[in-house]
């Protein structure tokens, strides 16, 4: 297949998750597959340029929550298509194995999906336990799973005051795993107070601290 | 007796305001319930569920630090489950919507709107607002759930957001459903005694100016436009991209949380409403020490002060009754806190917020 083609097909699938055009996502992925580009290729070259773009038109507030969900659902048609036709080696050599989910108490899934959504397609392996999330889920998945990074969120000022209690019952539990937490009440200083070793704003900030936390380029 | 005008009779819309010349001081209204609590030793459950709970740590806090407004409780959870949301109680915080309700849809097609006295919990604040306005002398506020929040909260949130995209005929319907609600909870809000209504809308916070203009503003300016007494609208968050269309909407004032450059918003209103803020309920009020909050709020009140303008009169009747520091010539800027004071604020920072508040600061004159 030709370079242009390629190109033009990698195109369509940022476009379509940007426009969150859910039917141009199918299509494009469908045609990536019948035209033989790798999954994977698709994937980071096509759809996740496209989610990044997303969050350059949130963080310059062109886009908001709405807008986000719907590119979030177009993105979603096409990890659908192009994840089963991953080969074994690629899901194998993922960055950091990360256990997220939104604290107790809260069940504010919005962010805490799109940053779950957002590390998914940067590469790493993420296990959401979804809201509502008690200390000892958190640990026990952890236990399970080894991960490499424990990501909090929280969205009401009074449930992310338990993120403290909740960081040191992990340290406690684990020295060696990495906190991150995020949510709209937080800020990087009450971050640092609490204990965390990581905090961004949003969710391609996320993935930027949970590459910065774990040392990888 | 406290007189009153209809507002919808004057102007559906904003307070008025003239110049600042005359201004003597800033009503002191920081919003808090739970930090009462510690005072009286009940939970939050308790404060929740017991109209009697709820009431004696709003005493509580209006004897220690007579505010000019006193809110009863912050609850965004009650008109939700009035509607048969199921709601999770911790004794120690606010409660949260953990289901949706289902049946929702059924009563909004049905036309079957809310009755406070029965449904929920709505009648343990109708009750406090009650014994609010038999026993204290300060103005009384009470909260309702704005019409897109509450319909986040019984349908889902993600449901109503991108139904805004894609089917936005029937988030319109569902939203006109829940400023139904909101109106007739307030309107015995109002009844039993409530100065006050701040239409809380922090989901609004999700959704671009163009959003919020098609589908919050016209429901919100429904139920101000209902009610008699003084409405606010308050949205949490950093909602800098909607001051633009919260100024233009027709509310008497609005309520802005840490996050949003007040002074900046009180530059743009040119006097057009009343702006409540925004003192960091956390960051200050939880985490500062007393001596740092109170500078803060000095602060706030020297440099808010060059944009302020005085209500008319009407605006200052309502809220202005009672004793000193009611009367007087007051501000279009009300002091007050970003959001809801969470029940680990301490109470010597509340202290140090009313002291930073009543401090006599120098007036600009020019």
């Amino acid at each position: 297949m030709d370079g242009d083609r390629r190109d033009e097909i990698l195109q369509q699938l940022s476009e379509g998750v940007v426009r969150f055009d859910e039917e141009q996502v199918i299509q494009a992925s469908r045609r990536a597959l019948d035209e033989g580009i790798n999954a994977l290729t698709a994937i980071v070259e096509g759809l996740s340029p496209g989610m990044e773009t997303v969050g350059d038109l949130f963080q310059r507030k062109e886009y908001f929550v709405p807008e986000v969900l719907m590119c979030a659902d177009a993105l979603n048609a096409g990890l659908e298509i192009l994840k089963p036709h991953l080969k074994e080696d690629e899901t194998a050599t993922k960055k950091g194995r990360v256990v997220i989910g939104t604290i107790e108490g809260d069940i504010h899934e919005i962010g805490k999906s799109l940053v779950a959504l957002m590390l998914d397609i940067s590469g790493f392996e993420v296990r959401d336990l979804g809201v509502d999330v008690s200390l000892e889920r958190f640990l026990s998945e952890h236990r399970e799973k080894r991960s490499d990074i424990i990501a909090i969120s929280a969205l009401m000022s009074t449930t992310m005051l338990r993120m403290r209690d909740f960081i040191v019952g992990i340290k406690e539990a684990d020295p060696g795993v990495l906190t991150m937490v995020g949510g709209a009440p937080l800020t990087a200083g009450i971050a640092r107070d609490f204990g965390a070793d990581g905090y961004a704003e949003d969710a391609r900030g996320a993935v930027i601290e949970a590459k910065r936390v774990l040392a990888i380029d | 007796m406290r007189q009153r005008e209809s507002w919808q009779s004057i102007d559906p819309g904003f307070c008025g305001t003239e110049d600042m010349e005359e201004v003597e001081k800033n009503f002191v209204a920081p919003l808090m319930g739970y930090p009462g609590l510690t005072k009286t030793g009940a939970t939050v459950r308790q404060a929740l569920q017991d109209s009697n709970a709820q009431f004696e740590a709003l005493d509580a806090l209006g004897r220690a630090f007579s505010p000019d407004v006193l809110f009863c409780f912050m609850d965004l959870t009650a008109e939700a489950e009035a509607l048969g949301a199921r709601v999770a109680f911790s004794e120690g915080q606010p409660p949260s919507v953990v289901e949706h309700s289902i049946s929702v849809e059924e009563d909004w097609k049905a036309g079957r709107v809310l009755d406070p006295e029965r449904d929920g919990r709505l009648r343990v604040f109708i009750r406090t607002m009650e014994r609010m306005k038999k026993n204290l002398a300060m103005a009384r506020g009470a909260y309702v759930t704005g019409p897109l929040t509450l319909a986040g909260e019984v349908v889902g949130i993600k449901k109503v957001l991108k139904g805004m995209i894609r089917d936005d005929r029937s988030v319109r319907r569902l939203l006109q459903f829940t400023a139904e609600v909101a109106k007739g909870y307030a309107q015995r809000l109002v009844e039993a005694g409530a100065d006050i209504i701040c239409i809380l809308e922090p989901s609004a916070a999700l959704v671009s100016p163009r959003h919020y203009h098609e589908f919050s503003k016209g429901p919100v300016e429904e139920i101000s436009g209902s009610l008699d007494a003084i409405t606010l609208l308050h949205i949490c968050g950093d909602v800098t991209p909607l001051i633009p269309e919260m100024i233009k909407t027709r509310v008497h004032g609005i309520s802005i949380d840490s996050a949003v450059d007040i002074v900046g918003v009180l530059g743009q209103l040119d006097g057009r409403m009343a702006v409540a803020g925004n003192i960091d309920p956390v960051k200050e009020m939880v985490f500062s020490t007393p001596e740092g909050v109170r500078e803060r709020v000095v602060g706030l009140r020297m440099r808010a002060q060059q944009y302020e303008r005085a209500l008319v009169s009407r605006c200052h009747r309502v809220v202005g009754e009672g004793d000193d520091p009611g009367q007087g010539i007051h501000s279009n800027f009300i002091l007050s806190t970003g959001c809801d004071l969470p029940p680990e604020v301490p109470l010597e920072n509340i202290r140090a917020f009313m002291e930073g508040a009543r401090e006599s600061i120098p007036r600009n004159t020019c």
